[in-house]
Parts: C-alpha cells; structure tokens; sequence
C-alpha cells in the first residue's frame, strides 16, 4: 500500500508526539518527519517533500509562515494552532495553506481533516468566514483582485453564521464535499490576491522590474 | 428681483412705460403755472430807464445816459483780464415809487449789484471788485426814501457788474416793502434755502456712500459712482448759493462747467445699478465726455470767454441732453425689463431730466419758453432722492438676506454638529473595536505561547495514560473554557450571530459525542454592541443552557434560533428533555449562575420548564 507521507512541525514535544500518535493511528498516513525547529523543519522538508504538512506557526527560530511559503504548491499544509484564530488562520492562507488543525483535535477529526484537503476540499470556522467576507468587500473594488463566485459568498454567508457544511449543502441544494471544494477554492483565490497585491507593492516600491 | 409671473407681456409693458412717460410732462406744465410771476407784481415792474456803460464807483450822473426799454438786452462788452460795468438809472421823481416804504425787488439780476438812491449807498450783492460770474439769486433792497439822510433823492442807480453777455432788465420792481419783501422771502426759499438743505443732505449721504465703497464694499461700484455724482452735482447746485467766491472767477466757471460731469457719470451708475451690462456704453460716454472737457479747459485757461461761452451753449451742453438721453434709454429699458419699482421709479425721473434739461436749455437761449428760472436743479434733487430711497431700500433688504443667511447658516452647523457626532459615535465604535481587536491579539499571542499551549501540552500527556480520563476532561473544560474567553472579546462580536456561530464552533466536539440532533436557525437580527464582559456572560448561559439539556434533560433534540421584533433581539434554546421545576431545582442546574449573569450583562432571561422538555429564552436590546 503506497502510504501518504505527513511531516508534522511542532515545538511542545508532548503536543508533537501526541500529534504524531494520532496522525499515525491512521493506516493510510505516514509520518516521515516531526520537528521542533524552523531550521530542522526546512531541511526535512527539502530532502523528504512530504505530501502533508502540518505546521505550528510559533516556533522557537522564527514563524511557520516562512515554511508554509517555501512549501506551498509541494505539498497540502495545514496550519495547527490553539485557537484556529482568524488572525493566525488566515494569514498561513495566505501564503499558502490549504486548512487548519486544532492541537487537540482527536486522531479522527485529524485524519478527516487531512483526507479533506487531500481531496480538494477545505475547512473553515465562522470566524474565518466572517473574516473573508469583510476581506473580499473591502477589496471589491480593487481591479486586480480576483472576486467571488455568488456561490461562494453564500457558501462564507452560512458558513459565518454557524451552519455546518453538512446544513449548508442541504441548504444550497448541493453535496457536502462540494461546499469543501468551494472553501478550497476561496482560499486559492484569497491566496492568488495577497501575492498579487504583494508584486502589486513591490512594483509601487520599485523592488521589481514590471 | 420680479417676480416673472406678476409681468405683463412686452407689449403691455411698452405701453404702460410710454403713458408713464407723459408724467414729467404735466409736472413741467404744473410747474410753469406755479412758476408765473405774482401778477401784483405787474404793477411794479419798472419799464423804462436809462444806461451807461461806466467803470465808475460811484453813480456817474454826468455821463452820457441812453434811454431804455425794460426789455432791452444790453449786451455787455466781453473782455479778458476783467468784468465789465453798466450803470443804470430809474428816475423815481413824480411817481407813486417816490414814497416811505417802498423797496427794489430784482427777480434774476444775471449780475452783481450795487445800488444807490442818489449818491446815497444802499446795498450790494457782495464785492464789486470780484463779482459772480452769473448772480442769479432774488435780491432786495428796502430803500430808505424820504429820510433824513436822503431828502432830495430823485433817482435810483443800480451798477451791473459780470463778465459778459446779455442781461434783460426786466425783472426789476419797485413797489411797497411788504409785498416785495414777502415775495422775495418766497423766491428766497425756493430758489435757496430748498436747495441748500437738500445739498447739504445729499453730500452726507455722499460722503457716507463713498466710506462705505472704500472701506469694504468695493464689489458695489455703484455706491462709489453715486458718491462722486452727489458729490459733483452739489457743486453745482452750490454756485448758487454763494455770496462771496473764494477763488478766482476763472477757476469758479471751471467748477460750473466740470459740475455738470454728474450727468456724464449717470450712465455709469445706471449701468452698474440696473445691472444693465453696457460696458461700452459706459465707457464710450465716459471717453467722449474727456474729449469734450478738454475744449472746455483750454478755453478757461485762455479766458477766452467768447469762444468758451459758444463751446458751452452749442457743445456742452448738448452733450450733457444727449447723456441725460442716454439715461433715459437706460432707465426706460430696465423698467420693461424688470418692470420693478425701483426701475420705473427711475424711469420717471429720467424723463424728468430729459424733458427739464430741454426746457432748460430752451429757456437759456430761446424767448419760447415761460417760467422765471431753472428747473434741472429740482430734476437733480429728485433724481438723487430717488435713488437715495432705493439704495436704502437695497441696503434693508441685503440686512433681511444677511439675516435670513444667518439663519440657514445657523442650521447649517447644527445639522454639521449632528453629523459630527453620528460621526464620533461611528468612532467611538471604530475604536472599540480596535482596541478590542488589539487586545485580543496581545492575549492571542500569550496564550498560544503559554497557558494555550501549556493546556494543549497537558491535554497530550494526560493522554499517554488512558485511566486519567478525568484529568482529561477537566483539561478539555478549560480549554473550552478559555476559547469562550478568548471568543468573547472578538472584534466581531456586536454580531451576535457570529458570536452564536463561535459557540457552535466550539462546543462542535461536544454536540457529535452527545448523538443529540441540533436544529440550527440563525434568522437575520441587527446589530448589537456588546462589552466582552457582556459577552461572556452571554456565551456562559449559552453554554450552562446547553449543558443542562444535554447532561440533566436527556433531550433528543435541541433548537437554537435567534430572532428579532419591536427592537430586541431574542435567543431561544428549546429542548425535548425531562424538563425540571425550575422552583425546586436549583443547585445542580445553574439556574442561579444562568440568573445572575443574565442581571450582570442587561440580558432579560425566561426559563421555562416542563414535561415536554425546557425552552430557555434570552432577550436583549438592539443598537438604535
């Protein structure tokens, strides 16, 4: 059986080793690597290019976010974090992760969680929903970013107010995992905007040649 | 200014201004009657009497007397350097004239005076040496016949005294005292007094006029134009009322001639006060009248009074008709356009001027013409009156506009001032929620790093030991316990939805281990601000509610909902559990707890509870 390859970063060694347990309680996962270190965890990455990522953002050398930017496109990351704060959250989205973990999430709602974004499809709170509305509306306007689906913006409205995916799905009148994919698809799109607004500054700053 | 729908069509209004029009005709015609000679007088006028031309001093009654008629023109020789002097003679020997009591009258003398009864001296109009150039003013003099001092005297000398042309002498009388003297008085009031008051009047406007153009009001030329004009015209009008001449008779010719720049400068001022926007109107009659000023000072400076005296009759005057044309077209096309008071008024009063300069001019070098004086001067009076009125008129009305500005000014800033405080009231929210959000992340960031992260950490140990269960859910209550805290002081959290949203959220873990199917309706409620210390209390009974229903009701289902009416906002939590006497159960079910947070935070808590299971219901206010 070709196992799905994990490497998990977590400072707390009890968090990461329970974190380990639980990842590994799946027989379809496979942790290749568990670090404590930004540093560590950049030269594991290079050489073993897991399928999964699972990274904490406070780490003793500097933020995951770094990592979670050199990883993106190579591998599914998910953030893992206290709280699954919007603030947190949404930022490791922008530079390229594709979910969140609660550190205490239980081994199932781990492997679910994995598996989702394995499949296209993403989670999100209404935290972070409420938190993309406001974003998407403020950069309405702007010409350069790309703009939701009314799909979309229906799917973060439910999603703001509580409703689980399973409601929202009977709600629009589609599958549950299509209301992931949807999720997915935003963050791709919140992701796709915050790089462009980034070129869009390093031009205004004369960092980059057009 | 007009109303447009009170204005008759254009026809109508020509019409009207042409009928208008006729008015100063028949004050002219008014004027003339009132303006015959008293015919008592007729009786006294002297017809005939002797002349001399003589630079004597004294009546010379050796010279070479001729015989004249009374309505003879003698014409004075006109020389340079000096005036000239006539004397003329009235033989009063073996007449009613030769009684006590009696007294010369002279109407228009057109020339300085001296008069002698015999070679007795009886009075003068002011210094031979210096005469005015035209004395017009009534003159009398009480002649003292039969007196000690004059027994013999048989004739009266009268010395004429000007710079040239003609005189007609005949307008002298001599008749009893009273009647002349009355009549004197009159002419004397009209003909003087009048005039001085109004002038003297008329400058103070003037002069308030021009301080009010000079010290601020500059925009309105107007009131600078109509100075000058009041100013001037008074100059005019003062000549004659002076007895005696300060400066030299050349320059007080100059002073009369320029004076009559007040009708050049009308049409400016009508111009600039009907806003009539004839600009090159106005600067042609203004250029026009330097070119022809400049003939003028040229033969005052050669004293050449001859050619000066042909200049002004043929010249100068006309041109001062053809301003006062000009004004009157002005006056006449303000009116049908504006069909205001203000423009008929003036209209009325150009014509005025238009009609009496005519007679006036008429009067000076024509016999056609009745009546005993000018009239342009009362035109003058009336016209600056007028305009006077109106530019009060229009000053009252700019107070009742600055007024009425002030007011809506007023309100202006009243409603500036509540917008200003919508506005710090949307601050003061902005802020709120900044330092909330500030807040928050400080406290995010201390929990992640510790006593989050530390939970978490226990969490993980607790679970290498599978009979520490109860360790374990105690950790698991605190975390939950701190995502309550760390969620009630979100940003966001004046939506209350979203607030509910978080609850759910959170306790997902707890809701799938319990099997109890929960029906979730967020239906749409306004917006709410809520302290975190509120919010807290909030989620607490959310959570105490939720918890009774799971742990103590055994319910199946349980609805959370939100909803709105009349202002508040509702949140209900129904369940189909056992229920409770919510009178005798207390203690294990939190109810206090529910009770006293509810107080705490302003939220109105109704629990009710039954067989059929319990609903929970909390109520707060919506944000006005």
């Amino acid at each position: 059986m070709n196992r799905l390859t994990v490497m998990i970063v977590e400072d707390h060694d009890a968090t990461r080793l329970s974190l380990v347990a639980k990842v590994s309680a799946d027989p379809k996962l496979n942790v290749v690597a568990d670090v404590g270190t930004l540093a560590a965890a950049k030269r594991e990455f290079d050489r073993l290019k897991p399928d999964v990522l699972l990274v904490d953002l406070e780490l003793p050398d500097g933020s995951g976010t770094e990592l979670i930017g050199l990883a993106s496109g190579q591998s599914q990351i998910l953030v893992i974090s206290v709280f699954g704060d919007e603030k947190r959250v949404v930022g490791a989205i922008r530079a390229g992760a594709s979910g969140y973990l609660l550190k205490d999430d239980d081994a199932r709602e781990i492997s679910v969680a994995i598996h989702q974004i394995l499949n296209g499809e993403s989670p999100i709170s209404p935290a972070i929903a409420s938190h993309l509305i406001a974003h998407f509306q403020r950069n309405a306007a702007s010409q350069t970013d790309v703009s939701l689906s009314l799909r979309e913006q229906d799917v973060l409205m439910l999603a703001s107010k509580g409703y689980t995916y399973n409601e929202i799905a009977e709600l629009m009148n589609v599958s549950a995992n299509t209301v992931g994919t949807y999720t997915k698809r935003i963050y791709t799109k919140l992701e796709v905007n915050s790089k462009a607004a980034a070129v869009y500054e390093a031009k205004r700053l004369g960092l980059m040649d057009d | 200014m007009t109303d447009e729908r009170l204005k008759p069509s254009a026809k109508t209004r020509a019409v009207w201004l042409i009928a208008i029009g006729l008015v100063p005709f028949v004050i002219l015609h008014i004027a003339h009657r009132l303006d015959t000679p008293n015919p008592a007088l007729d009786e006294y006028r002297v017809d005939a009497m002797r002349i001399v031309e003589s630079h004597s001093s004294t009546p010379p009654v050796d010279a070479q007397w001729q015989e004249i008629d009374a309505d003879t023109y003698i014409s004075v020789p006109i020389r340079r350097e000096n005036f000239n002097s006539s004397w003329l003679a009235i033989d009063l020997a073996d007449t009613a004239r030769h009684t006590a009591g009696t007294a010369l009258y002279m109407r228009v003398p057109e020339a300085n005076v001296a008069v002698y009864l015999g070679s007795q001296f009886v009075g003068s109009s002011g210094s031979m040496q210096r005469p005015l150039p035209f004395y017009v003013r009534p003159l009398y003099f009480p002649l003292p016949i039969g007196s000690e001092a004059s027994p013999q005297a048989d004739t009266l000398y009268i010395r004429l005294a000007r710079e040239g042309g003609y005189i007609t002498p005949n307008d002298l009388f001599i008749g009893p005292a009273d009647l002349l003297g009355n009549i004197h008085r009159t002419a004397r009031f009209y003909g003087l007094w009048l005039p001085a008051a109004v002038v003297t009047i008329m400058l103070g406007l003037a002069s308030s006029l021009l301080i009010l153009y000079f010290v601020g009001q500059r925009e309105f030329a107007y009131y600078g134009i109509y100075g000058v004009i009041v100013t001037v015209w008074s100059i005019n009008t003062m000549m004659a009322l002076i007895d005696h001449i300060p400066i030299h008779h050349w320059t007080f010719f100059a002073l009369l001639y320029l004076s009559l720049w007040w009708v050049v400068l009308s049409p400016m001022f009508a111009n600039r006060f009907l806003n009539l926007g004839m600009r090159r109107l106005e600067r042609s009659v203004i250029a026009l009248g330097l070119v022809l000023t400049a003939p003028l000072l040229w033969f005052l400076i050669q004293h050449d009074i001859y050619s000066l005296y042909l200049y002004y009759a043929f010249v100068w005057v006309p041109f001062i008709l053809l301003c006062s044309l000009v004004v009157f077209v002005q006056y006449a096309y303000a009116s049908w356009r504006d069909w205001s008071v203000e423009s008929i008024g003036l209209f009325i009063v150009g014509v005025m001027g238009l009609v009496f300069g005519v007679r006036d001019y008429l009067f000076d070098f024509t016999t056609w013409i009745p009546g005993t004086t000018y009239y342009i001067r009362y035109v003058g009076i009336t016209h600056i009156a007028f305009i006077n009125l109106m530019i009060v008129y229009r000053y009252v009305r700019s107070s009742r506009d600055l007024v009425a500005l002030n007011n809506d000014l007023e309100q202006r800033v009243q409603d500036k001032a509540r917008e200003l405080e919508v506005g710090y009231e949307q601050r003061r929210l902005f802020e709120r929620e900044r330092t909330l959000s500030q807040e928050r992340d400080r406290l995010m960031r201390d929990m992640h790093d510790g006593l989050g992260g530390q939970l978490i950490q226990a969490l993980a140990m607790s679970e290498k030991d599978d009979n520490d269960k109860e360790l374990r859910e105690s950790l698991e209550r605190a975390l939950i316990d701190l995502r309550l805290i760390v969620d009630s002081i979100a940003p966001a959290n004046n939506e209350l939805i979203a607030l509910l949203a978080s609850f759910r959220h959170r306790s997902k873990r707890v809701w799938e281990r319990s099997g109890v199917q929960l029906h979730w309706d967020m239906g749409d409620v306004p917006a709410t601000s809520l302290w975190p210390e509120q919010t807290l209390n909030l989620l607490r009974i959310l959570q105490e509610a939720s918890t009774n229903a799971l742990r103590h009701g055994e319910a199946q289902n349980i609805a959370i909902s939100t909803s709105h009416a009349d202002g508040r906002i509702r949140i209900e939590i129904v369940d189909d559990g056992k229920g409770f006497d919510p009178a005798s159960v207390e203690k294990g079910f939190g109810l206090g707890n529910m009770r006293r947070r509810a107080g705490d935070a302003g939220l109105e808590l109704t629990i009710e509870s039954g067989d059929n299971g319990t609903r929970v219901v909390i109520e707060l206010p919506a944000d006005s």
